[in-house]
């Protein structure tokens, strides 16, 4: 009773949707429990099912056909059965057509494991399936005149049935040609197709068409399938091509999906993707498609054109040989004639319209479309197997203009060919210019056709490549043609020739290596043809080689003396090295040799992989193995690439500084006027070689080769090469400038891939022993500097981390080699330094004296780190380098040099103290792993620097000694030193007896003490250092520094007094240094210091990585809660200012803001060196702290007093004045740290307690950003007055940061705070905005015009 | 609008030569180390005016050819601005939007000590003295401006590039 009345409510139109829902659930749980039957709810639906309302017939058979389909896995055979013959008679209903479908697709359907019941479920009889396949075609007939929802049900079932093998199945049960009528099983697969046809004709809905297209080729494997008789296909083909015509090519413009759609909408490429795939799903098919896809070639429509091609490929290869060789097999046929000729057309369609320049240059995407041509004429050559399209394809005439072209270029006449045409009266570029075209439109078609397989490949050599081969090497030779020259220059008069010849070659040749990747090795899967193809790559790569070998004498002459001109270009300079050409042929043959090297390393390592193959496979004649073990490379050959790569590669360096162009890329003849770089090229294609792969053992044995290739003769001759060309006497001025660079740039290309593959590996650790000698010099022979700090640059930041990285287990030689290069490097670099400070000392500052340790050249530039610093980076990587063994002996010697400098230092001889070797040794101490030194060594050291540092900033010590720029590094390496310091307890004492009395209280003087007498700036960074090694740590001792380090940015004069401090200041007395600015400037600095990710000082770097330092969990959290406690205490002692109006504290204040500038710019650092994540956590006590200390730094940045009466830059009780340079790098930070809440605010993903404090400050933050908007270089020195001159530059460069900064807050500020927050201060805002709209600087103005819309237009 | 004044305009590629890149940190901090001005100058004024929509089509101004470079006369020293543009018709009857448009886009980015002196090109537009002579009446703009659905035509058009149609659910066999 409760069924039924759960069978009422689900079919009643009075509920509700969500009534209806639940009570189909109930009759579904209902069945599931077997508490009734399906057929009780047939029963039950009696009334619906046969209602004369056509609705409650639909209704209450969705209801069924839901029920069937859910229940699915409980229902035994019988209700299948009785459900089947229910629904397919439903199907013939055509209200019903669509519910019915869908319920009986879910019975065809398998059914699903997890809605089984405890029986396993019963499969559908073929009796039933039967049913319904036999009602699906009577209901396909009549599908056109229903709905879309109808139509795309009844094509689903179709599916279904087509793809579960239920019609195969029945249509092979029945006896084959049985006369059973349409309703018999027997005709059941012709009544589909026939229904089929019916039904999608005229179909225009894209949803449709996609299933309609899958059901052809279902259908058409229906009737390739065994036991199915394929004749009513074949009768039907012609109708099935004229149905899929009518939608060739795919006109589709998919609408704009809608707002909130669940359903992603249905694409041009899916529906073409389809179709094509219904056009390649039977051979049948083949004569009509073919002859349509050869009609739409020849469109003008380029959608037709490029869908043509696409399916073209894709049927060909579908079709197979014996379906196409009808149409295709025949050269004389009308198809192969029309598909070739539309082929030839698009793949000769550059040659008669003019393509160079680049992409620019194709805008007509000619070449585009000649190269997919060429893929396509591949495929289909490949499909009709050789002799057949290949065949038509050497035939062609255009075929022998290429020789002819060719052959004329050696004669001197380029394009004086058949096809050209012109030329009667010598090269013109337009000429040229077309041969040019000819001969790569010709290269596309020979390599496609080479690329179709070895039968192609022969008939390609017989045809096309023989005779260019030919001609190549009489250009190469000698005599013949119009050259005057002897055979030994014969190569100067024929660039054209030559390159023409190799570029042809070389596209053949990296045509077939494309085709050898991932593909069978064809000698193997057709003997016959695979000979012939063997042979035929045989002749070209010795064709190629040849060339190339010819080719060497010409590129490494240095001063040939052939006078020939070879084209219109200008004869060169008798000192070029490529004298025997004009620049500009120097230049295209220098990229004709790298791309057929290319073609020959990737022919190498497709051959090499086929080879390994078959190895593997085994049962392959060694003959076979020795033919294909010829077409990979001999040592011998790949040394001469490597030598070639190299020259071309700096010999286009060189020409490109002696053509005074400063960029070496030229326009490619044979790449379609694209801009191409040599040096690039060859980079690549030096990288391709040094990871060439080693010929398997047993082919090298047939071959008669050595098994390894020779890596390390290769890598030996690459860094003689490359470390020849850096040498400062390889030659003069520009170009020998530019050769350096170039092969810097090539070496460190190559060294940084040494963890990618063994080959780079060697070549790093051998380049890195080469390198020592030309980094330091000898007296008469200095690098040169324009070298050296590029270098020492890459050094650290590419190539030793790459070495560093290789792994010891793949490549445990080439780890062991670079370890050793690394310590030699840095050994070098102490034992060169040391010396250098020797004669320094004795000699006086002359200019060649100072290289290479200090820079002559450098004009000093503020954004030119000096030269010292770039040493000190690359030797700290060289120590992370090295192994355990290594960096204790580095670190031994370093120690002396400490201990020396400390003895220097204490004897108040401060001109004493090393310049180059104590930064040095500093790195050294800094690049040590943290567990190399035992416990009383880090004492060593650390007593050492301490040692040093504290003698350097004495009062009694020499002049100059306490800003001596090596103090810096000390005071890292200290760091480096405390951080891993293994004994805990010897730290802790070290700390109390050392460094507290001898640094810490340093920072300390007695009250009444002035500016003049504040800490030097060296000794607050030392203390900040140790702070950031005791963070990592996560030290108890650090508060002790903060406290400090606090105490001096809040002391009046920069200095802390012992009442600030809780450390005993016995005997320590305030030293005399750069003034109380330099040490707050400083203290400021160590916060930033303290919880930073990575921080370096003078190039020596301690990062919080484990392989670098000590880190302990969570210290970064630990440290920044802790600072930013302190300086939020140290805050509030003052008391923020008042504003003019009450409530508006956007406004100007009436009063200064006592806040001392050192402790804002301490928050600003920290804020802005800390993570982001952090500074969002503690958003609460973070916002009004930076809010306010950013505003103070602005306001004491900015020009024009806050207020009237309030005086510019700091107020009276401010502290000491900070470097404006450093305010700027400040309130830039805190800026950006503003500026990234904004953006989080305005995300997806709010932060709370962010957006109350934000709130809470809107107006105090509508001020900060507003003031800093009109922070400018030249109020920011008035206001601090102490930057001029050298320093106006990076002034300017951080107010400009500080006021894009400013300005992308403003942008964000409105998104982030609710309007309503804003609204009163909006006027103010667009003033400031506004006025930045005649800025200086255009990027900001245009910041300002984005940012005037935001505001304006709300 | 039932019938377009110029159904079938012909329609320009955007130069990519232009300076439009979008505003980077190197372009703000890079370019110039130190507080050297950048003056305004023809390009910049360009960048302004090149993407205002055009009245009647879904096209930019640059792509009618309404407004180019050559146009533009700029003087950052003494705040002088002068646009010409020329539309694609001679009796276009948008003109009077098209250079209200262009005042007040100028008005809206350049600094206010900028004189704005926007005008037909010669002998581009049968009504050119009129146009010219309502375009320079700061009154008669003002006034404009006041009227909200002019003010709102104006808005739409400084919107920037319109959106790319969208397509018609509809299969063409």
């Amino acid at each position: 009773m409760a069924a039924q009345l759960s069978v009422q409510r689900a079919c009643s139109e009075l509920g509700d949707d969500e009534s209806r829902s639940s009570a189909r659930d109930e009759i579904v749980l209902a069945v599931g429990e077997r508490k009734m039957t399906v057929l009780e709810v047939a029963l039950a639906l009696q009334g619906p099912l046969t209602s004369p309302e056509r609705e409650a017939r639909e209704n209450g058979t969705r209801v069924l056909g839901e029920i069937a389909s859910r229940c699915r896995g409980v229902l035994n055979s019988g209700e299948l059965h009785t459900l089947s013959e229910f629904l397919a008679a439903r199907l013939r209903d055509w209200p019903c057509a669509g519910a019915a479908a869908t319920a009986c697709r879910a019975l065809l359907q398998p059914p699903s494991p997890y809605d089984a019941g405890p029986a396993p479920a019963a499969t559908l009889g073929e009796a039933s399936a039967g049913a319904i396949l036999e009602a699906t075609a009577e209901a396909l007939r009549t599908a056109q005149s229903l709905r879309q929802e109808e139509r795309s049900a009844l094509l689903q079932l179709l599916l279904a049935a087509l793809g579960g093998g239920w019609a195969a199945r029945l249509a092979a049960a029945a006896p084959a040609g049985g006369a059973g009528g349409a309703a018999a099983p027997s005709g059941l697969a012709p009544a589909l197709l026939d229904a089929f046809l019916g039904a999608v004709d005229g179909e225009k809905d894209p949803r449709c068409l996609l299933l309609a297209f899958e059901s052809v080729a279902e259908l058409c494997r229906l009737f390739h399938s065994r036991g199915v008789d394929p004749a009513p296909l074949r009768q039907a083909s012609e109708e099935l091509v004229d149905w899929l015509a009518t939608y060739f090519p795919i006109s589709f413009n998919p609408p704009p999906a809608a707002p909130g759609a669940r359903n992603r909408s249905i694409t041009r490429a899916e529906l073409a993707a389809g179709l094509h795939a219904a056009m390649a799903s039977s051979p049948f098919l083949a004569g009509g498609v073919l002859q349509l896809l050869a009609e739409k070639l020849s469109s003008t429509y380029r959608p037709a054109k490029e869908d043509s091609l696409s399916a073209l490929r894709r049927c060909c290869a579908a079709y197979g040989p014996d379906a196409l060789a009808p149409h295709l097999g025949q050269p004389s046929g009308a198809a192969p004639a029309q598909v070739w000729s539309a082929l030839r057309s698009e793949l000769l369609q550059p040659v008669s319209h003019n393509c160079g320049g680049g992409a620019a240059g194709d805008a007509d995407g000619h070449v585009a479309g000649a190269a997919a041509a060429a893929a396509c004429l591949t495929a289909v050559a490949r499909a009709a197997g050789p002799g057949a399209l290949d065949r038509t394809a050497l035939q062609d005439a255009s075929m022998s203009d290429l020789v002819a072209v060719v052959r004329a270029a050696r004669g001197g006449e380029p394009g004086a060919g058949a096809a050209g045409g012109g030329g009667g009266g010598g090269p013109s570029s337009t000429v040229a210019a077309r041969a040019d075209r000819q001969v790569l439109c010709g290269a596309l078609l020979v390599s496609a056709v080479c690329a179709a397989g070895p039968g192609s490949t022969a008939a390609a050599q017989t045809a096309v490549l023989g005779p260019v081969q030919a001609v190549l090497a009489e250009a190469l030779a000698g005599p013949a043609g119009g050259g005057g020259s002897g055979s030994g220059t014969a190569v100067y008069d024929r660039p054209d020739a030559v390159m023409y010849g190799m570029t042809l070659l070389a596209s053949a040749a990296e045509a077939v290596a494309a085709e050898l990747v991932g593909g069978p090795p064809a000698c193997v899967s057709s003997p016959a043809d695979g000979a012939a193809g063997v042979a035929a790559m045989t002749d070209m790569k010795r064709a190629l080689t040849a060339a190339l070998s010819a080719l060497s004498g010409p590129l490494l002459a240095t001063d040939a003396d052939a006078d020939v001109s070879m084209d219109t270009d200008s004869a060169p300079p008798p000192s070029s090295p490529l004298a025997g050409f004009s620049p500009a042929a120097a230049a295209q043959l220098r990229l004709a040799v790298v791309a057929a090297w290319r073609a020959l390393l990737s022919l190498h390592m497709g051959y090499v992989g086929v080879l390994a193959g078959m190895v593997s496979s085994g049962g392959v004649p060694p003959e076979a193995l020795a033919a294909l073990a010829a077409l990979t490379l001999s040592p011998e050959e790949v040394a001469a690439a490597a030598e070639q790569l190299c020259t071309c590669a700096l010999a286009a360096a060189a020409a490109a500084a002696a053509g005074g162009s400063g960029s070496v890329a030229v326009p490619s003849r044979m790449a379609w006027g694209r801009q191409v770089d040599a040096c690039q090229e060859a980079a690549a294609a030096l990288q391709q070689l040094l990871s060439l792969p080693s010929l398997p053992a047993e082919a090298a044995a047939s071959g008669g080769r050595n098994a390894a290739t020779s890596a390390e003769a290769v890598v030996t001759l690459l860094v003689r090469q490359l470390t020849e060309a850096m040498s400062p006497a390889s030659s003069t001025a520009a170009e020998g400038a530019a050769t350096a660079a170039e092969a810097l740039r090539l070496a460190v290309s190559l060294a940084e891939a040494a963890s990618q593959s063994p080959g780079a590996a060697a070549f790093s650790a051998a380049w890195l022993a080469a390198l020592p000698p030309l980094l330091v010099g000898t007296p008469s022979r200095r690098p040169r500097e324009s070298w050296l700090r590029p270098c020492l640059a890459q050094l650290a930041s590419r190539v030793l981390p790459a070495a560093a990285r290789t792994p010891s287990s793949a490549a445990a030689a080439a780890a062991a080699a670079a370890s050793l290069a690394a310590h030699g490097l840095a050994a070098a670099a102490l034992t060169a330094a040391a010396e250098w400070d020797a004669s320094a000392a004795a000699a006086s500052d002359d200019a060649e004296q100072a290289m290479p340790f200090v820079g002559i050249d450098a004009s000093g530039g503020f954004d030119e780190p000096p030269l010292m610093d770039a040493w000190c980076a690359a030797v700290e990587a060289a120590v992370s380098c090295c192994d355990d063994n290594q960096q204790l002996g580095l670190a031994m010697e370093a120690a002396e040099v400490v201990s020396a400098a400390a003895a220097a230092a204490a004897a108040a001889n401060g001109a004493a103290m090393p310049r180059a070797a104590l930064p040095l040794a500093a790195a050294v101490i800094a690049g040590l792993r943290p567990a190399v030194l035992a416990p009383h060594s880090t004492q060593a050291v650390a007593d050492g620097l301490l040692r040093l540092l504290s003698a350097a900033t004495s009062p009694a010590a020499a002049s100059g000694t306490a800003t001596h720029p090596a103090l810096r590094p000390a005071a890292v390496a200290l760091a480096a030193a405390v951080n891993r310091w293994q004994d805990a307890a010897a730290l802790d004492a070290w700390l109390t007896s050392a460094f507290r009395p001898t640094l810490l209280a340093a920072l300390a003087v007695p009250p009444g003490r002035t500016a003049a007498a504040a800490p030097a700036a060296a000794v607050v960074a030392a203390v900040g250092w140790v702070g950031r090694a005791l963070a990592l740590r996560t030290h108890p001792a650090l508060s002790e520094i903060t406290t400090a380090l606090l105490a001096c940015l809040t002391s009046p004069s920069g200095v802390a007094t012992s009442d600030d401090m809780e450390v005993d200041a016995p005997a320590a007395a305030a030293v005399p240094g750069a003034g109380g600015a330099a040490g707050s400037a400083e203290a400021a600095a160590a916060f930033g210091l303290l919880v930073a990710e990575a921080a370096e000082a003078g190039g020596v770097e301690l990062a919080a990585r484990p392989a670098a330092a000590v880190c302990r969990v969570l210290w970064q959290q630990r440290c920044f809660s802790m600072c930013l406690q302190a300086l939020a205490q140290a805050a509030s002692a003052y008391t923020p200012p008042a504003y003019s109006s009450a409530g508006d504290a956007g406004g100007p204040a009436l009063t200064p803001d006592p806040l001392p500038l050192p402790l804002a710019a301490a928050a600003g650092n920290l804020a802005a060196a800390a993570p982001a994540a952090l500074c969002r956590q503690d958003a609460p006590r973070l916002v009004p702290l930076l809010v306010r200390s950013a505003r103070r730094l602005a306001a004491a940045l900015s020009k024009a007093p806050s207020a009237p009466g309030e005086p510019s830059g700091a107020g009276p009780s401010s502290g000491p004045s900070l470097p404006p340079v450093a305010l700027a790098a400040a309130l830039r930070g805190a800026l950006r740290v503003v500026r990234e809440w904004l953006n989080t605010q305005a995300g997806p993903q709010p932060n709370e307690a962010l957006g109350k404090a934000l709130v809470d400050c809107a107006p105090e933050l509508v001020g900060l950003v507003c003031a800093a908007t009109a922070v400018t270089a030249g109020s920011a020195s008035s206001s601090g007055g102490a930057c001029g001159g050298a320093g106006a530059a990076p002034l300017g460069a951080a107010t400009c940061a500080v006021r894009e900064e400013a300005l992308r807050c403003v942008l964000a500020l409105m998104d982030a705070v609710p309007y309503h927050v804003l609204h009163p201060m909006r006027q103010q805002v667009l003033r400031c905005v506004t006025r930045t709209l005649d800025d200086n600087k255009r990027g900001i103005r245009q910041l300002a015009v984005k940012a005037r819309r935001v505001w304006a237009d709300k | 609008m039932a019938e377009l004044i110029n159904p079938n305009p012909i329609i320009h590629e955007r130069k990519a030569h232009l300076r439009s890149k979008p505003v980077t940190r190197a372009e703000v901090v890079g370019a110039g180390t130190d507080e050297e001005r950048e003056p305004i100058d023809v390009l910049e004024i360009f960048e302004h005016i090149r993407d205002i929509n055009d009245p009647e089509h879904p096209y930019t101004l640059e792509q009618l050819n309404v407004v180019s470079e050559e146009h533009i006369i700029v003087d950052d020293a003494k705040g002088r601005v002068s646009v010409r543009f020329t539309p694609t018709v001679a009796h276009c009857s948008m003109a009077t939007l098209i250079g209200l448009c262009l005042r007040v886009k100028l008005l809206r980015c350049l600094p206010p000590r900028f004189k704005v002196d926007v005008q037909l090109t010669a002998g581009s537009h049968s009504s050119e003295a009129a146009v010219n002579k309502q375009l320079a009446d700061k009154e008669r703009v003002a006034a404009a401006l006041e009227n909200p659905n002019l003010l709102g035509m104006v808005n739409k058009c400084l919107q920037g590039p319109a959106g790319e149609a969208g397509g018609a659910l509809a299969m063409a066999p």
